[in-house]
């Protein structure tokens, strides 16, 4: 039929996809997710999520004419160029498996259902690889957004986690490439590492305190 | 960038959803309506 689909699929196995997202970290610094960037900036999900549209809660992702659900690239190199947009470029490169109902476009995929497997890349504002998160400065509520930096930037920025620490406040597994996890570059040897240091014992009380919510249940 | 031109929609089980289940068949919903390829374009939004 003219304009129709060819056909509605049944594949055996999820979709790998790439996609930008924003790193946020909770309030209380206890809770990591992610934050689309524009349709869904407002939306937080974790390494596993469902998608609900802000618009019409009465209909479930994706709907034809709407532009609800999760979005993801089938390429990584698409992916990339997303980043290079100025205002993409605080945004952590994703790898997830897309699930649930789902609408297949040429590049890419529009979803219910995601998986967030890989954090494969971050860049700092500088251009070198990201190697920690900072507070960025912005948020929604109950959420700071989270922004890459370099070990030579980290200094000069509040509330630093590492790559793999906020993997690990995510609620389930999340594999960190190589390539987001490069041990971080000493701050100058000018600027004592207070600020870092601060925001690891804040993230070491955090923990402490879950794990003891974590006996005392 | 954009998405382009609608090629097929479908269904596809989470893996976590099949290593609960061993009918992975019976957790598909309804069968999501077709799409009009020719005129449907999408803008990435996260």
């Amino acid at each position: 039929m003219f304009g129709r689909t060819p056909r509605n699929e049944r594949p055996e196995r999820p979709f790998t996809g790439y996609k930008l997202a924003r790193a946020v970290l909770s309030a209380d610094g206890t809770r990591a997710g992610f934050a689309g960037l524009t349709l869904g900036a407002d939306q937080i999900y974790g390494a596993v999520g469902e998608a609900a549209c802000v618009w019409n809660t009465r209909h479930a992702p994706p709907r034809k004419w709407c532009g609800c659900g999760f979005y993801c690239l089938h390429e990584l190199n698409d992916a990339r160029a997303l980043g290079c947009a100025t205002e993409n470029r605080p945004a952590l490169l994703i790898e997830v498996a897309a699930a649930g109902r789902y609408i297949r476009y040429e590049r890419g995929l529009r979803y219910s259902r995601q998986r967030v497997k890989v954090i494969r890349e971050s860049q700092c504002g500088c251009g070198r690889p990201g190697t920690g998160l900072a507070d960025g400065g912005t948020g929604v509520v109950g959420w700071r957004h989270l922004t890459p930096v370099c070990g030579r930037c980290a200094a000069d920025r509040p509330a630093i986690v590492s790559v793999e620490d906020f993997a690990g406040l995510l609620e389930a597994p999340v594999r960190v490439a190589q390539t987001a996890a490069a041990a971080p570059e000493p701050p100058p040897a000018d600027e004592p590492p207070i600020a870092v240091l601060s925001a690891e014992i804040a993230l070491l009380h955090a923990r402490l305190d879950e794990i003891q919510s974590r006996l005392d249940g | 960038m954009r998405l382009g031109k609608a090629k097929a929609s479908g269904y596809v089980a989470d893996v976590a959803e099949e290593e609960v289940t061993q009918e992975p068949q019976t957790l598909a919903p309804e069968v999501p309506e077709p799409v009009t390829a020719e005129r449907e374009q999408v803008t990435v939004t996260g």
